[in-house]
């Protein structure tokens, strides 16, 4: 056999340089990272550390399809054959990912149907980044954000805000929506905040789109139907080729969707907020994603909260994730995502204007 | 500090070296022995970079959970087996391997799969005829692959992928060589072949020859076999960390997003660039397996530079194209040979991706349960067994001028281009969803002009 590399102690030496060199690396980015010209490279070099891209949804290379990771949590969803396809259990208390709902299948404490007096309603809608996953349901965002709203009452001490928390783990864009349109108004909400994260955009954006094919669920929107008839998808096709053939129609079902609920909402003379809430993700993967629908989203004529930059502190967020490798944001990301949103909402007058109504307030002072 | 000279190593090998009369089997033992023998120093230096490098793939987070444990009792095995008698270092790590699983895997996979392979071995060790136990194999295969495609049989459900993690290729290896062999299975070489502490954690995992392993078993200076390992450890980090970076550069480039030739070029290269990651895998796994004195030979060697498709053929995947050679490609030469050598040749090769088209399903049916078989993956595998034997007709055919040297340098690296673009496009093609969406792919840019 050919003999590789020099002699025994030549050889442990390059090692235990290039080992030090790589360790050296981390500080010297998180340095690098508070000057404006070393922000790129040591963003790289967080990247290079970052265990969740492997695990996140991205490319889909045959090696890429053989190393991912698969799981199922059929245990907290109900079945059916609606548009959705699956929604949280009522009444569920999952220990494992900390998601408690009430009785309607939202997350989070008991809520009336009938909208109590006195109260502004708002409609959370997202996916797992907004149903908590992971974080103690007091700690969610969305909590934060009432909590505070209650503290500060712009409206007056007379009037209290709910935010009702529709989101549902591994939702999409179209599910999301239709929650929008179809749930949510039962309980007569005044504004609708609803994430456009990275899900509505990366390659797991048409996830939904294959299931309801596969299922033979009918799509529902005229326009879904006609772009995926246009696509020519059929249920005997295997789950590759539908995500081959939706792939050219990623912008115009974006923009289908969010027209659609942008027009459904006006039409119930509430309030819009779009908000785009980011994942724990090293280097700037969800604004990289969801700058792919930017422009779909600038079209929409409603205000929108950009929060992608809620971590921007952290070169290394993985501190800031669940658990290491995971996505989900713990607390302390929930606070950041919180406190971004508060501050953007105070920030952006026809956001703050939508948010509390045209109440006789002015908008207190931003968090701490 | 020199190795240990026989006066100062255990009794065994000292009468092994001495007595001229011994059989070859046991002067090799005696041999391998005395390379294996200890120094503190050198153990010193090796433990140092090995917690360095533990250290390193925690600052990095190269992989999860079970591989922070595994390699955890890897390099805590090593600092065991390194000081152990030659002649318990097999027997330890086979226990390690065994025990080693119920900590990484869930103990229900590890107690099914060491099963399984307990009864794998018991048919291959079996004293009937070889078709026989051939056939019992099959039985045994075919029994899970039902389990796998239908998750009908009692079994958890982490047990297939890991299962096939193990033994969906090796056991051809092993059987292969078991039927060419007048020894029987042993027990001890058979736990240490399949039974690989990285394997419970990177299921897609070269197909290391049985031969060559049991061949390279301390063949060098222990150190020097270790300290090899090390290096490949290391080189297979620094892979994986360029590895998340290239999918970092790449995610950005949906096929909808590919509107400029320059994005096409880029998604294309970036995809083909993402081999780094089997790379990488391997060359840690290897590595490994190096620090337990298997001196194996190298994964993969810089592919991307390869001159030519059949260059690239030996470069890629060292240990496939070592498994296709021995089960494929010289069975079947050996075979056609009487019909003309030149024909067999290019019969062989042809044979050799015809089997790589179909195992490379199989492959994805144990780890994932997927049982479709993709026409991308189909066509890619056709364009490049036709490629290759083209290649191998044309080199037969025309010989090579002499050439000044500037040409020559001139003519390897276009070589080297041309062959890193030819693969890269049809590596984008095996990449892609469907024919369509790659279709979609290299025309949507101009469309979008």
């Amino acid at each position: 056999m050919k003999k590789v590399g020099g002699s025994f102690w030549a050889s442990s030496g390059v090692i235990v340089l290039a080992v030090l060199a790589m360790a050296a690396l981390v500080p010297a980015a998180t340095v690098a990272y508070r000057i404006s010209a070393g922000r790129v490279p040591a963003m790289w070099v967080a990247v290079m550390r970052s265990r969740e891209i492997m695990d996140n949804a991205g490319v889909r290379g045959y090696y890429e399809r053989l190393m991912g990771k698969y799981g199922r949590m059929d245990k907290i969803y109900l079945y059916d054959n609606s548009f959705r396809i699956f929604r949280l259990m009522p009444n569920l208390t999952w220990q494992r990912d900390l998601i408690t709902t009430n009785s309607f299948g939202l997350v989070g404490p008991e809520r009336t149907l009938e909208k109590p007096p006195h109260t502004r309603r708002i409609a959370l809608i997202g996916a797992s980044l907004d149903a908590g996953q992971l974080v103690p349901e007091k700690q969610i965002y969305g909590q934060l954000l009432e909590d505070r709203l209650n503290a500060d009452r712009p409206n007056g001490p007379g009037e209290r805000f709910e935010v009702l928390n529709f989101s549902c783990i591994s939702y999409t864009l179209p599910q999301i929506v239709d929650t929008a349109i179809e749930d949510a108004p039962r309980f007569d909400p005044d504004v609708y905040l609803i994430d456009v994260n990275e899900l509505a955009a990366s390659t797991e954006w048409s996830r939904h789109m294959v299931q309801i094919t596969q299922q033979h669920i009918d799509p529902k929107y005229g326009f879904l139907r006609e772009i995926l008839q246009k696509a020519g998808v059929s249920a005997t096709d295997s789950t590759d080729i539908l995500y081959g053939k939706l792939a050219p129609y990623r912008i115009p079902i974006v923009q289908g969707f969010l027209q659609t609920l942008e027009d459904n909402i006006a039409s119930r003379h509430a309030s819009l907020i779009v908000m785009l809430v980011p994942a724990v993700e090293a280097g700037e993967l969800s604004k990289q994603r969801v700058d792919t629908v930017r422009e779909v989203i600038r079209g929409l004529h409603v205000p929108v909260v950009d929060l992608l930059d809620s971590f921007r502190e952290y070169l290394y967020p993985a501190q800031l994730a669940a658990y290491p490798g995971d996505i989900h944001p713990n607390r302390r990301g929930h606070a950041l995502i919180f406190q971004n949103l508060y501050t953007k909402l105070h920030a952006q007058p026809e956001a703050w204007r939508a948010l509390v109504g045209q109440g006789p307030s002015r908008a207190p002072a931003p968090p701490q | 500090m020199a190795p240990l000279g026989p006066e100062q190593s255990g009794g065994v090998a000292t009468v092994a070296v001495r007595g001229p009369q011994l059989p070859t089997a046991d002067r090799s033992s005696a041999k391998r022995e005395l390379q294996a023998a200890p120094n503190l120093l050198k153990f010193c230096a090796l433990a140092a970079q090995l917690a360095l490098l533990w250290a390193l793939f925690r600052l990095y987070h190269t992989e999860d959970v079970a591989f922070e444990k595994m390699t955890m009792i890897v390099f805590g095995a090593f600092a065991v087996h390194y000081w152990l008698p030659f002649r318990f270092k097999e027997a330890f790590l086979a226990a390690a391997s065994l025990g080693g699983a119920f900590f990484i895997l869930q103990w229900q996979v590890a107690a099914w799969v060491i099963a399984a392979g307990l009864a794998i071995f018991l048919v291959l060790r079996a004293p009937v005829a070889f078709r026989l136990r051939l056939l019992g194999l099959f039985s045994i295969f075919g029994v899970l692959m039902y389990g796998c495609a239908t998750r009908r049989l009692p079994l958890p459900s982490g047990f297939y992928a890991i299962f096939g993690g193990i033994f969906m290729f090796r056991v051809i290896v092993y059987a292969y060589d078991i039927s060419h062999s007048r020894e029987p299975a042993r027990l001890t070489p058979f736990l240490n072949y399949f039974f690989i502490l990285p394997n419970y954690v990177f299921t897609l995992f070269p197909v290391i020859d049985f031969q060559t392993m049991r061949r390279g078993y301390y063949q060098r200076e222990a150190h020097e076999i270790a300290q090899q390992g090390i290096r490949w450890m290391m080189r297979g980090f620094v892979q994986l960390c360029l590895y998340r970076l290239i999918f970092y550069f790449n995610d950005r480039y949906l096929p909808d997003r590919v509107t400029t030739f320059r994005a096409l070029a880029a998604t294309i290269v970036l995809s083909y660039l993402l081999y780094l990651n089997v790379s990488g895998r391997f060359h840690i796994i290897v590595g490994m397996l190096h620090l337990f004195g298997y001196d194996l030979p190298e994964t993969n060697r810089r592919y991307f530079l390869a001159r030519g498709l059949i260059d690239l053929w030996r470069r890629i995947n060292i240990y496939w194209k070592d498994f296709m050679m021995k089960t494929v490609y010289y069975p079947f030469y050996f075979k056609f040979r009487k019909r003309g050598d030149f024909r067999a040749r290019l019969g062989a090769t042809a044979a050799v991706f015809v089997v790589s088209c179909a195992l490379h399903p199989y492959q994805t049916f144990w780890l994932i349960g997927d049982l479709n078989i993709r026409l991308t993956d189909t066509i890619f595998w056709l364009i490049l067994g036709v490629s290759v034997v083209a290649t191998v007709w044309y080199t037969e055919t025309h010989k090579p001028r002499k050439r000044p040297v500037w040409q020559t340098r001139t003519l390897h690296a276009t070589q080297v281009a041309a062959t890193f673009c030819y693969m890269a496009t049809i590596w984008s093609l095996w990449s892609a969803l469907s024919f369509r969406s790659w279709f979609y792919l290299l025309t949507h840019w101009v469309a979008a002009r």
